[in-house]
């Protein structure tokens, strides 16, 4: 299987990051940007239907559940 | 609600209030206090700001009546506690600096609370107009064999050296150690020192009716919403719910907060700043205000805000970071607003200084909180709560521990390889403690860090102490060897000590026994810098740190600042040249194995009464240490503590090629008391031949024992010689893998 882990700071967490892209877009004249968050995004390949150890990896070791969340999504082919 | 005569104990707490008395830990007789106080039932809002400001954080209530003991007069003090940091002044120039804790934030999230920790007291120091120059810290971590200690270990490192580097702060000395205890309760202290010159500081007073209340730095997020009172409170093993909590640091803004600042404070243009630290908008603006004697007016539609659906409450109380509150004068406006636009940072006038002597706080043209400052700042209650010693610390101070040597080499590269002893190089590394250039005598290379002052020929000394394992046998002598041990450690690079700042780690002062701790170790606090006469100018409280009932050791973090008047008369620990004689100097060497790092290498029970300071004997040998190096007397010097005279020695010579030769034989105790005692006020010299007469002399004018033990070598080996067994061998490559051993 195919799986695409996504993981973003939970929503009332500062992203320093994302802040400061946000401020280059105003910089630039990008003033219709009104919110900018950075995430991160991994593509993992399993033998078989394996979405316990997915969700058991991006708890454990993909992700810091105190400050980040994740979505799981299975992908085909 | 009813404003005609209360009856206190007939108010009926609503549920909804239990609950956020509980979220905010206020008791059930504080609630009252309140009522009684205000007249009335205070509303959210108000009682959000009663939480924070009645915290430990800010209002010391179990510390307030504890802590009016610790001198605070001395001759080189220019503003002792009661400020954003201490300050102590040679000449023009203003020294200032805190030591501040972020202990809960670190035990949820490592990095990011480590990170924040040096952050927050950063802008301590900036607040007084100083330029950050130097930070310490001090951390204790448990078990690392464990995985998650392990963790723990590399988060807070890892959020130290990133933000320290980030800001170009050099982080110059700290200390770490490794005790199970701390397991679930790392500390985390950080301390910053700061220069700027005397007539540049500035105070957190709010002053003059009209002036304006400016916001800058970062916007405000609900990160951190209750913060103050969360580290007041102890942690549970379900952290679940507390993860809302947790600030994310933002270096970067940080170095432009530091830029903006002291630009402003360079051209005139503030009246007054605090940072927005613990309890954010509520505590800066409300102490800053009840200092000067004046009210304050807030409008929070003006504040910058992250996310639109933010309440008055959380803007409130939000701890979101690097941000600073100035009091600026109308006229003056302008030329901020120049800087702060320059610097990139977020901005806007949120308020004035008006003549109420109350807060009020505006939030879409209603009146969301209206409460005399006085209430808030002032008459915060305070408790000594009913102490009790624990009978089973009794207990263990009262067995003698037990020493038995009988493989000498075997126990000193154990000694020297166990976490507590080794090099902390594998942490110093990662740390920038370079940058700026002040550096003179980097980590690991003396007791104490030295940094010179740019543009004088003055330097300071900076050090950072405190042996918990000492305190948790005996609070009161435990505090006391700390206190000796870190102005010894600043005497012995040449520097005089001016002042310390500390910070109180405790479990909960509900506990007898804790409470009982904290009195004993401030009282020794105070009876240790009255001895030594270096006054206190300010410091920190960190209670509740225990999970699931269990303590840390009481912990008494003191950082000491020491002047230099020379900065070219200094001297550090490592030996510089064959045929130097070595010397142990100070009291004489007893049996103090009491609590002693030693007993844990030999698997022995750790047990029995810490060391004693001898005062008049720790102030001639200091008094002495700064004679003989301010005179150059002497090539190196190195303070004697955990794991006793053979560390030293072993640092003198681990990073040169020079060698060793100790000759216990004229020492009169046992060698193993000689190697591994643990008595304080002594220390490791090491000079020329040509002043062995004088040196003598001297000390004996001091009154203090001195005794050639052996000399320095031309090769690359400690020979330790008058053991049992005869004499002992030890090439550097074993010392250095031992010493070099990482933790993991």
């Amino acid at each position: 299987m195919k799986y695409k882990v996504t993981v973003f700071l939970k929503e009332n967490v500062f992203d320093p990051q994302g802040n400061s892209i946000l401020r280059v877009l105003h910089n630039l004249g990008y003033n219709d940007v009104t919110n900018l968050r950075v995430g991160k995004v991994f593509f993992i390949e399993t033998n078989g239907n394996s979405k316990e150890l997915i969700d058991k990896i991006a708890y454990e070791i993909l992700s810091n559940p105190v400050i980040e969340k994740y979505t799981i999504e299975e992908l085909n082919g | 609600m009813a404003d005609s005569v209360l009856n206190l104990e007939e108010i009926i707490i609503s549920d909804r209030v239990k609950k956020h008395l509980e979220v905010l830990n206020l008791s059930e007789d504080e609630y009252r206090l309140i009522v009684s106080y205000l007249g009335r039932e205070p509303n959210e809002v108000e009682l959000g700001m009663f939480g924070a400001l009645w915290s430990e954080h800010c209002g010391y209530k179990h510390t307030r009546k504890l802590i009016k003991e610790l001198p605070t007069e001395g001759k080189y003090i220019y503003q002792g506690p009661g400020e954003n940091a201490g300050v102590v002044r040679v000449d023009d120039v203003a020294i200032v600096f805190k030591v501040e804790s972020h202990n809960h934030p670190s035990a949820v999230e490592p990095y990011q609370g480590a990170a924040t920790g040096v952050g927050g007291i950063v802008r301590d120091i900036l607040a007084m107009g100083a330029r950050p120059i130097a930070l310490l810290d001090s951390l204790r971590f448990g078990d690392v064999s464990k995985p998650e200690v392990r963790h723990i270990v590399s988060g807070v490192v890892k959020g130290i050296s990133d933000y320290g580097n980030c800001i170009g702060v050099p982080t110059v000395a700290g200390e770490v150690y490794f005790e199970d205890i701390y397991s679930n309760n790392p500390l985390v202290n950080v301390m910053c020192v700061g220069v700027t010159k005397v007539d540049k500081l500035v105070k957190a007073v709010a002053k003059g009716v009209g002036n304006l209340v400016v916001y800058y730095g970062s916007k405000t997020g609900r990160d951190g919403v209750h913060g103050a009172t969360f580290a007041s409170a102890e942690l549970s093993s379900e952290k679940e719910d507390t993860r809302s909590s947790i600030q994310i640091a933002d270096p970067f803004v940080e170095k432009k907060l530091i830029e903006a600042t002291l630009e402003l404070v360079e051209n005139g243009l503030v009246v007054a700043i605090q940072d927005m630290g613990a309890a954010g908008l509520t505590s800066s603006s409300c102490e800053m205000a009840a200092k000067g004697g004046v009210g304050i007016e807030l409008e929070l539609d003006k504040v910058p805000v992250r996310v639109s659906d933010i309440t008055p409450y959380e803007i409130m109380l939000s701890e979101s970071q690097e941000r600073m509150l100035a009091i600026v004068e109308p006229s003056k406006l302008e030329k901020v607003r120049e800087i702060l636009d320059k610097w990139e940072l977020d901005w806007a006038v949120i308020g004035k200084v008006t003549d109420t002597r109350r807060c009020v706080v505006k939030y879409r043209g209603e009146v969301v909180a209206d409460v005399p400052l006085k209430y808030l700042v002032d008459m915060v209650p305070t408790y000594v709560k009913p102490a009790k010693e624990d009978q089973n610390v009794k207990k263990l101070r009262d067995i003698k521990p037990n020493l038995i040597v009988e493989d000498y080499r075997d126990v000193i590269l154990k000694l020297l390889s166990s976490p507590n002893i080794s090099s902390k190089s594998w942490v110093y590394e990662q740390y920038d403690w370079s940058v700026q250039t002040n550096t003179v005598v980097g980590p690991g290379r003396a007791g104490a860090s030295v940094l010179r002052i740019k543009g004088t020929n003055k330097g300071i000394a900076v050090k950072i102490d405190g042996n918990g394992r000492y305190m948790y046998a005996s609070p009161y002598n435990g505090v006391m060897v700390a206190v000796a041990e870190v102005t010894r450690n600043v005497s012995f690079v040449g520097a005089e000590p001016a002042g310390i700042t500390n910070c109180l780690n405790f479990g909960s002062p509900d506990d007898p026994n804790v409470s009982y701790q904290l009195q004993q170790a401030i009282k020794g606090l105070a009876k240790a810098c009255k001895e030594l006469g270096v006054p206190v100018t300010g410091g920190n409280a960190s209670l509740y740190n225990e999970t699931d009932g269990v303590q840390i050791y009481p912990t008494v973090i003191v950082g000491c600042v020491g002047i230099i008047h020379d900065i070219n008369k200094i001297v550090d620990g490592v030996f510089k040249k064959p045929g130097d004689l070595i010397a142990l100097v100070g009291n004489e060497t007893k049996e103090d194995f009491g609590m002693a790092e030693i007993l844990k290498i030999i698997g022995s029970d750790v047990c029995g009464k810490p060391p004693i300071v001898e005062f008049d004997v720790e102030k001639r040998l200091q008094e002495f240490a700064r004679f003989v190096i301010s005179h150059g007397l002497i090539s190196s010097a190195m303070d004697i503590s955990e794991g006793g005279m053979i560390v030293p020695i072993v640092e003198g010579i681990i990073d040169t090629k020079l060698g060793a030769r100790i000759d216990l034989s004229v020492m009169p105790v046992y060698p193993s008391i000689a190697l591994f005692s643990e008595t304080p006020s002594r220390g490791i010299f090491s000079f020329d031949k040509e002043f062995l007469d004088t040196l003598k002399m001297i000390a004996e004018h001091y009154g203090l024992k001195f005794r050639v033990i052996g000399e320095v070598i031309d090769k690359d080996e400690l020979v330790i010689e008058g053991l049992p067994e005869g004499s002992l061998v030890l090439s550097k490559e074993e010392l250095r893998k031992a010493f070099y051993s990482k933790p993991f």
